[in-house]
């Protein structure tokens, strides 16, 4: 059996698990493992889920907190408010180890990220308190409906490698947003700067907002906003998303915690699963069809979406 | 200035900024392990053992807060002699850390004199500052 198929069998599982949940989730706090079993087959359980999650988040090119939250919620018992939590702190423990060596290479750029970072924590800051005045149901049916807009988003948004950018707009030339990064792929120094900041700053609001209020994190939005709003490269969009996504998901955490959502016996496996996982998959990545993986996510993150979206809804 | 001192400059800067991600994110990982540990071995008495915690999860986070008795803001402070809270401090040490980060980040745009930037992750350190201290978050 190759890498391939291995990796579209187990995300066929996790899709055949998923279905029944129309059916079974009219309880915003159920999912659908429901069992009697000791606290440490709980966090096995949940490590070697997340582990696996990890490991497709990778070959399908998403953030581990997008798959995180809607399907972790819709088979884990856990309260809703718990799996947001944990979905952040997985998504944030992520780009922070991640963030280093992008740093290192050049390719991340804190003059890049930063300006958008502290609009977009304020927005994550609100999302997550709005999220936690609204009923359970309702947060989780928007996020059905993030979710969704998501899906669609992966199937229309294009990418450019390298965008023409004939003039930067006055605030990114005041701010000195730019920079250069050797392409080790062609082998050329890259130069690059931005357009559009303006729209950005309002941009990276409401992309903070989402994240905050779901516990998604929003490397999802980061990348096409960095890309093709703004027009840096693409690898400079997606190394500097990390940076983004770890002081947005803080921003937002610290509303998390001080409510009381970070349970440590969800958040710790999750953690330590995530972080496992997403080393693997950097390592088989090479070897499996992405393409494939990457349309498989794109069809779990459908149903979980539809499930989460009526889950949340009917239940009102 | 010209423009190339300026780049270096930044670099130095956002180097420094990786280093300190690097330390803060090891620190973070061990000692989330370790607290975990202690609390699930039983090694440090917890109000609520680890096992009892599957009976509550399914509550939203305020009613297990209320039904349980863990503190909730920055009230675990008085609680480091509790398991669950030794748990919950090693799994927020990933925030600390990050607003830690953004400090720093100021730090060393000030110390390469890039003032604009150095003002920019002030204000992201005083936002995550708010956040923290849950006066915005009713916490």
């Amino acid at each position: 059996m190759t890498t391939t198929r291995r990796i579209s069998a187990l995300l066929l599982l996790l899709l055949v698990l998923s279905v029944p949940l129309f059916a079974e989730s009219d309880d915003a706090s159920t999912g659908l493992i429901q069992a009697d079993l000791p606290w440490w087959a709980w966090a096995l359980l949940l490590f070697a889920f997340t582990l696996a999650l990890g490991v497709v988040a990778v070959l399908g090119g998403v953030g581990g907190g997008v798959l995180f939250v809607p399907i972790v919620s819709a088979l884990f018992p856990f309260h809703f408010d718990f799996v947001r939590g944990a979905g952040l702190m997985v998504a944030l423990a992520g780009a922070l180890s991640a963030s280093p060596r992008l740093l290192r290479s050049g390719l991340a750029s804190l003059r890049l990220g930063l300006p958008f970072a502290l609009v977009g924590s304020v927005g994550s800051v609100a999302g997550a308190m709005i999220g936690f005045a609204l009923p359970t149901e309702v947060v989780q049916g928007l996020l059905g409906v993030a979710i969704v807009g998501i899906v669609i988003l992966m199937l229309i948004s294009g990418q450019s490698e390298v965008p023409s950018i004939d003039h930067a707009d006055r605030l990114s030339s005041w701010l000195g947003i730019g920079g250069t990064y050797f392409d080790e792929s062609s082998g050329e120094q890259i130069d690059w700067k931005i357009h559009r900041a303006p729209l950005g700053l309002l941009t990276f609001v409401g992309i903070g907002f989402l994240a905050g209020m779901f516990g998604v994190g929003a490397g999802w939005a980061n990348v096409p906003a960095f890309n093709l709003l703004l027009g840096a490269p693409l690898k400079v969009a997606v190394a500097t998303s990390g940076i983004n996504l770890a002081l947005n998901g803080t921003a937002a955490a610290w509303v998390y915690i001080n409510r009381g959502a970070v349970l440590a016996l969800v958040a710790v496996p999750s953690i330590a699963g995530m972080m496992i996982g997403t080393r693997i998959g950097a390592q088989i990545l090479p070897r499996v069809k992405a393409k494939v993986v990457r349309w498989l996510v794109i069809v779990i993150l459908l149903v979980s979406g539809l499930r989460s979206l009526f889950a949340g809804f009917l239940s009102l | 200035m010209d423009s190339r001192s300026l780049t270096n400059q930044i670099e130095l800067a956002q180097l420094s900024y990786a280093t300190l991600l690097v330390w803060l994110v090891r620190v973070g990982l061990v000692v989330m392990s370790v607290f975990f540990l202690l609390y699930a071995t039983g090694w440090v008495p917890a109000a609520i053992p680890i096992g009892e915690v599957p009976a509550y999860w399914a509550m939203d986070a305020s009613s297990y807060a209320r039904t349980v008795g863990v503190p909730t803001g920055w009230h675990w402070i008085h609680f480091l002699d509790d398991g669950s809270v030794l748990a919950f401090l090693g799994t927020i040490l990933f925030p600390i850390a990050s607003t830690i980060a953004a400090f720093a980040a100021a730090a060393l745009f000030a110390r390469n004199r890039v003032t604009v930037y150095s003002l920019i992750a002030l204000a992201e350190t005083v936002v995550l500052v708010i956040a923290a201290t849950g006066i915005i978050a009713g916490g």
